[in-house]
Formats: structure tokens, C-alpha cells, sequence
């Protein structure tokens, strides 16, 4: 405790406490929260969404509501339904809202026939979808007159399509606007591909125009567009932050690290050294006194990139619990490399040298500057022989997988033998530097 | 000291007592079976040249090595690896400056004490009592990176003193600092050694040596060649008295006459000099600038050189250069 408490003094004297845990990783912050994510206040965005249809049945409502959900836009945008397109102009132009989008009304029915087809093999088939009484008729035009551009020939409906309105002083509006009938293109053309698979010819029109049907009357329940739930790096700002707060951190850590391990071979070159082994303590407590303070100045810095990047720029690295770990977990495998390198150096250029490539090395490889995901396929196995990569596994499967903290365990404990060799290795060297 | 005063400690368990040191660095060995020891309230100095195996020999009294072969013991018990309770009985005052610079001098006496067992009122005591026999009560708060060379080497040998060690373990303390510096660190270390603590020191300052250490022992090449009082040694160099007589005229015819005087060993004529090895100088100075005022020879000058300590070192180590 008294090497520990030494060492966090004169950590603190010379404002490499400070640099390190506070000064540094706040700009560190500051600069990925500006880049990628979304400020400290996400500003409030409005958006309407008014159907021409004086009243709408349920499923066109539900398919607009699934179409919002599948345009994923952040909490700050607000989709308010509105009565009729006109209303939501005059918001829109009030500056209540910031734009909108206008759901068209069906024009007309589908119908299916048999008819001539200049090619044999593919015999023209419409149906008539009145002949069908099972199916609300509503749901069918509601229906149909949205999947026009992809239903094969003969299954036709005509509409007005998706208006968006936007008002021209709001930028970020027109985004999102655009991207919530996006969703609701997304939606509806998901269940366009579910009719489009039904083309095979039959030589019964009744059959095939019940399959119409009955694949249309479910489009309305199908879950949302499954690609919402691919959360996948580059997808979006805010995943970029999400991803990258914890791997500059990590790489962080061993810069610190590597600087405060340095100061052993300042130490041994000063002569403080071999004052402290000829002291009644023993060469085990200096050694962990000195790694202690190390690494907890090391887990000062990545909680303050990790508090900063939560607080002001609203990044998710999920679980708590398991943030914490993954934290301990790099801290100490970061400190264990940084440690192992200075135990082989001759003197402090030498091992400053060595940490920088070994570093920047680590780092390509572990995917803190390149995700994982766009390297290839040996790369992404060589990724996981390093404690970035197995950070980034952890951080990764907390702040983009949203799992739980369990599910850490296993880059945890993997972080942990790391340090575990690295530690026992260059303590063991250490205790022998420290021979004059 | 006196007389008395040695046969006292020498009557009691030595402090330090060092036998059959052997270390080897790699291939080459370093200290080969150097053996010592130090009596309570005694001063020992360990002089060589550079290289001869000094801080090797400090090195593995104070612990921080341990030899091949022979032991260490501290108040008749043997220093091992896992003693380390022994090794309070110690001052070590390395060679370096082995202080932290961004700290204050009191902040690093404070830790220092702590790693001895000293803690609260007592470190603060210990603390005063250290600044002030080293001169720099004044200075306390001042950070150690604002010290002088010769206040840093003063701090260094208090951060030492603080646990009140049996034995102040000294690796040339006063090198490169100012005589004024240099003068106020002898004096310390006389003090505590009068106090009653017992001082290995090594140096290659041989004036150093001579004015604080009751025995000396001389190191070349990782080997005790000689050791004792001053006395002693000055007693074991046979010879090494000389006079010289600066002058014109025969003298040839003069070193003739004087050759055959019965303390004389060995004489030898230049241009103008000649110079009178003998046993003893007390007649010689006389006889020898009669004699060559009779022999016509202008005197213009006579030099006496009696045996001092650096002429044992020399004739004991050579003249060669060390690196």
C-alpha cells in the first residue's frame, strides 16, 4: 500500500494522474462524440403522418405504424398521426410539425383473370378477388392498391404513392420524413415479395386468387422488416460511437499504461530502485504497489471515456455490470502487455519504442481502428489472439448486441488469463531488473 | 577514536561481518573472496579504483545481489532473501541521487520512513530530525528538482537516517558536488559516526577516506589487497619516504657521498634534482644539504616526501588507467 499510495502521489504531483484519467480521456470523449454521435441535447424532431382515406380501416393503419417502427429513427423523433393531409400542412407550415408524410388512399380493387398470353408457358391469371367473400373486401384494397410496383402483371392497382412533406427550413425533418415512408415502403414491399412469390400460373383463377388473398390479409401482421434487427458497424452514427467509445478507449489504456510501466525503468535508472529493494518491504510488493497504481489510473481513464460518452453524447455501451467488467478485463490484459514489454526492455526509449509498434500492431489487429467485421476472414480469427480483440468481442456484444453482462464471461475470463501469463512473466523479469 | 574506545568494539559482535564474498557477473568475476568486517560505532572505508568491485560488494551487503559463495552477517545473524526484517538494521545511501524530484523533500523522507515502519508522529519526528542533521529543515517543502547537487546528495544521505540504522551503508556519497558540499556531508557522516553508528563507505576520494574511516580497506580487481588503519598501512609501504634536493653543480660527486649513508636505499640524479629514497628522513634532510654545500653544489630548494595513503593506493593498484 505504501509503494501504491507513492505512486498515485506522484502521479498526482506530476498531472500524469490527471492528464491520464481525467484530461486525456475527456478530449478522447469529446472528439468521438462530436464525430459520431449525437450531441448533448438530440434536438426534437416532429414528424406527421396523415392518410388521404377519411378513415382508414386497421390494417393500412397497421402497416403504417409498422412502417414507422421500421424506419429506426432515434427517440428524439416524434410521429404524431394527424386527421387529413390539409391539417397536417397547416401544422406543418405553423412550424408545429416539421414535415410529414401523406398515406394515399386505394383506387381500386384487384382482380385476377385468365386471359391470353403471347407466351404458352406463362398463361396470363388474374383473379377476382369479389368472388371471395372470406376476405374483408377493405383489406384487400387497402392492400393491393400499396403493392403495385412489384405485383406481377395482372395482379395491377393504381395509387397515388407516399407524399412527403416537409417544411424547407428543417433539413434533419426532411431526413427523417423521407426515412419514416421509407419504413413504410419497407413494409409494404415485404409483403409485395410474399404476393410476387405466388405468380407460379394456375389453372384454376379461384385457387390462385385465394392464395392472393389470403398471403395479403397476413401482410398486415407480418413482425417488422427484419433488417431492423441487424445491428450491424457503420449503420449509423450512432452505432459508430456506440462501437468505437470502447475501442479507443481500450487502446488508451495501454498507452497510459505503457507510460506508467516506463516508470519502473526511470525508477531503476534513478537509482530509487534499488533504495526501495534494500527497504524491509519485499520485491513482490513493489512490483504489485507500482502495477496496482498502474492499473487503477488505467481504469480511471476508460471510466471517464465511458461516463463522458454516456453523459454528453448519449452513447450506449449497455449493461452496466458488464461494462464494468469488460473494463476491469482490459485493464488488466492491456497492463499486462504494456508490463511484459517494459520487463524485456533495456531502458525507458527503448521500451516506449516497443510499445508504440506493439500498440499500433495490437490495435490494427484487434479491430480498434477497422471493425472486425469488414476484415477478412483470418484477420477476424488473428483479431481474437489479441486482448483488443477480445475487448472489442465483449464491448461488442454489450453496446451493439445489447446482451447481458453473462454474456462477457467468456472475453472476461479470456482477458483475465492474459494478464494472468503476462503479469507472472514480467513480474518475474522485474524482480530480477531490479538488481543494480 | 581512541585506543580504548576500539578495543571496546572490537571486543563486541561486529556490526557487519562480510566472509568469502564471490560474485560473478556472467563469466566474469567481480568479487572473489573479499572478507571484513565492521565494529559498532566503526567507520570503514572500502577505496579502489573504478571497477575494482566497491558497489558489488555494497550491493550484496545491502541485499540487493546475493553472492555465489560466502555470507553476509548483520549483528551475528545471516542476511537471506527472506530477512527482510534485518535489513532495518541498514542505511543505504546508493550512488545515485535515488530521490523523487517531483516531490518535496519532506514528501520523500515521508515515504521513505513509511517503508521502515515509521508512521504519524514518529516518521514526523524522524523526519526533523533528519532535515536538520543534514542542514535543510529550511528547504523541507521545496521540491526536490529545485535542490542543488550538493543539497540533493545531503537529502540523499538523510533519506537514510531515518529509521536510525546499526550500520550507514554509503556507495560514494560526495561525487560531484562542491568542496563546501562535500565538507558538510563528511561532517554528518563523522557525527553519526562519533554518535555511535557504524559507516561502510566506499570512495576513490583517498583524503576522504583517510579523515573519517577508522580502517580502510583497499579493493582491486574484486579483491581485498589490503586493509587496516591508516597507520598500518603507511607502516606496510616500505620505502616510499623520499627527499629531494633541487640544485647545480656535482651532482654526480653527491649522490656518490649520500649513497653510502646507512638509511638510505636509493638514489637517483636528474638535470637538476636529486632524490633520496630512505627509511627514515629525520637526519637525512640535514646531512643532505651540508653535504652538498661542501661538495660546491647550489641548493636551491629541498622537498620531503613522507608516505601517505595515496602512494599505498598507487603502489598498491598501479598506475594504470581504469575504465
Amino acid at each position: 500500500m505504501i509503494i501504491y499510495a507513492n505512486e498515485l502521489h506522484r502521479r498526482f504531483l506530476d498531472l500524469t494522474l490527471l492528464i491520464l484519467a481525467v484530461v486525456a480521456p475527456l478530449l478522447l470523449a469529446l472528439i468521438l462524440g462530436f464525430a459520431f454521435g449525437q450531441g448533448p441535447v438530440a434536438k426534437e424532431v416532429r414528424i406527421g403522418v396523415a392518410f388521404v382515406q377519411p378513415h382508414p380501416n386497421a390494417e393500412l393503419k397497421h402497416v403504417v405504424a409498422t412502417g414507422v417502427i421500421a424506419a429506426g429513427n432515434p427517440p428524439s423523433v416524434q410521429v404524431i398521426d394527424v386527421s387529413n393531409p390539409r391539417s397536417l400542412l397547416k401544422l406543418i407550415h405553423s412550424g408545429a410539425l416539421l414535415g410529414g408524410v401523406v398515406v394515399p388512399t386505394p383506387t381500386r380493387l384487384v382482380t385476377v383473370r385468365q386471359g391470353n398470353s403471347p407466351n404458352p408457358s406463362r398463361p396470363k391469371v388474374t383473379a377476382h378477388l369479389e368472388n371471395v367473400d372470406a376476405v374483408p373486401k377493405d383489406t384487400v384494397a387497402t392492400l393491393t392498391q400499396l403493392l403495385r410496383p412489384v405485383v406481377s402483371p395482372g395482379v395491377g392497382v393504381q395509387t397515388n404513392g407516399l407524399n412527403v412533406v416537409v417544411s424547407p427550413n428543417s433539413p434533419d425533418a426532411n431526413a427523417v420524413a423521407r426515412s419514416i415512408a421509407s419504413g413504410i415502403s419497407l413494409k409494404i414491399y415485404e409483403g409485395a415479395l410474399r404476393l410476387y412469390s405466388l405468380r407460379q400460373p394456375t389453372s384454376n383463377p379461384a385457387v390462385f386468387a385465394s392464395r392472393v388473398l389470403t398471403t395479403a390479409a397476413s401482410i398486415p401482421s407480418l413482425p417488422i422488416a427484419p433488417t431492423l434487427q441487424v445491428r450491424s458497424i457503420g449503420s449509423g452514427p450512432k452505432s459508430v460511437l456506440d462501437y468505437f467509445s470502447p475501442s479507443v478507449a481500450v487502446i488508451f489504456i495501454f498507452v497510459g499504461a505503457s507510460l506508467g510501466t516506463r516508470s519502473i525503468l526511470l525508477e531503476r535508472e534513478r537509482g530509487t530502485l534499488a533504495r526501495l529493494v534494500a527497504s524491509p518491504i519485499s520485491p513482490t510488493q513493489i512490483v504489485v504497489g507500482k502495477l496496482l497504481a498502474i492499473l487503477s489510473i488505467s481504469f480511471l481513464s476508460i471510466l471517464s471515456v465511458w461516463g463522458t460518452t454516456v453523459l454528453l453524447f448519449s452513447a450506449n455501451w449497455g449493461s452496466t455490470s458488464g461494462v464494468l467488467l469488460m473494463c476491469i478485463g482490459s485493464v488488466l490484459s492491456m497492463g499486462g502487455i504494456a508490463f511484459l514489454i517494459t520487463s524485456f526492455a533495456r531502458d525507458e526509449r527503448e521500451a516506449l519504442a516497443v510499445a508504440l509498434i506493439v500498440g499500433l500492431l495490437l490495435a490494427l489487429l484487434g479491430g480498434n481502428m477497422l471493425p472486425p467485421g469488414v476484415l477478412p476472414g483470418f484477420l477476424q480469427v488473428a483479431s481474437l489472439a489479441t486482448p483488443n480483440g477480445w475487448a472489442l468481442v465483449g464491448f461488442g456484444r454489450l453496446a451493439l448486441e445489447h446482451r447481458s453482462a453473462r454474456s462477457v464471461v467468456g472475453p472476461f475470463s479470456v482477458l483475465c488469463l492474459i494478464s494472468l501469463v503476462t503479469i507472472t512473466i514480467a513480474a518475474k523479469r522485474i524482480n530480477s531488473m531490479m538488481k543494480p | 577514536m581512541n585506543s580504548s574506545e576500539r578495543s571496546t568494539w572490537e571486543s563486541e559482535t561486529p556490526v557487519l561481518r562480510c566472509s568469502d564474498l564471490h560474485k560473478t557477473y556472467g563469466s566474469r568475476p567481480v568479487v572473489k573472496g573479499i572478507s571484513f568486517e565492521i565494529a559498532p560505532g566503526e567507520a570503514y572505508g572500502l577505496l579502489g579504483p573504478n571497477g575494482a568491485g566497491k558497489t558489488t560488494v555494497i550491493s550484496i551487503v545491502c541485499g540487493l545481489i546475493y553472492p555465489e559463495a560466502g555470507s553476509v552477517e548483520l549483528c551475528g545473524k545471516n542476511l537471506t532473501r527472506r530477512d527482510r526484517q534485518l535489513r532495518k538494521l541498514i542505511g543505504y545511501v546508493p550512488q545515485e541521487i535515488a530521490l523523487y524530484p517531483e516531490l518535496s523533500a519532506r514528501a520523500n523522507l515521508e515515504f521513505f520512513g513509511r517503508l521502515y515502519g515509521l508512521r504519524h508522529r514518529q516518521l514526523g519526528e524522524r523526519v526533523q530530525e533528519a532535515l536538520t542533521t543534514v542542514g535543510l529543515f529550511d528547504r523541507a517543502n521545496d521540491k526536490v528538482a529545485n535542490y542543488s547537487g550538493g543539497m540533493k546528495r545531503r537529502l540523499n544521505i538523510a533519506a537514510a537516517l531515518l529509521h536510525r540504522p546499526r550500520l550507514l551503508v554509503l556507495d560514494e556519497p560526495t561525487v560531484g558536488i562542491d568542496p563546501q558540499s562535500r565538507v558538510s556531508i563528511l561532517d554528518t557522516v563523522s557525527d553519526l559516526r562519533d554518535q555511535g553508528t557504524s559507516v561502510l563507505y566506499t570512495t576513490h576520494y583517498i583524503e576522504e577516506a583517510s579523515r573519517l574511516c577508522d580502517r580502510i580497506g583497499i579493493v582491486d580487481a574484486g579483491t581485498l589487497i589490503a586493509q587496516g588503519t591508516e597507520r598500518d598501512l603507511l607502516e606496510h609501504l616500505d620505502g616510499s619516504r623520499s627527499v629531494t634536493l633541487q640544485g647545480k653543480g656535482d651532482l654526480d660527486r653527491l649522490a656518490a657521498v649520500v649513497k653510502s649513508w646507512p638509511d638510505v636505499e636509493c638514489v637517483h640524479v636528474s638535470n637538476d634534482a636529486i632524490d633520496v629514497s630512505c627509511s627514515s628522513t629525520a637526519d637525512i634532510v640535514a646531512s643532505l644539504v651540508s653535504t652538498a654545500v661542501n661538495t660546491k653544489v647550489q641548493v636551491h630548494g629541498v622537498e620531503v616526501r613522507e608516505p601517505n595513503l595515496e602512494h599505498i593506493f598507487m603502489s598498491l593498484t598501479g598506475k594504470e588507467l581504469r575504465d
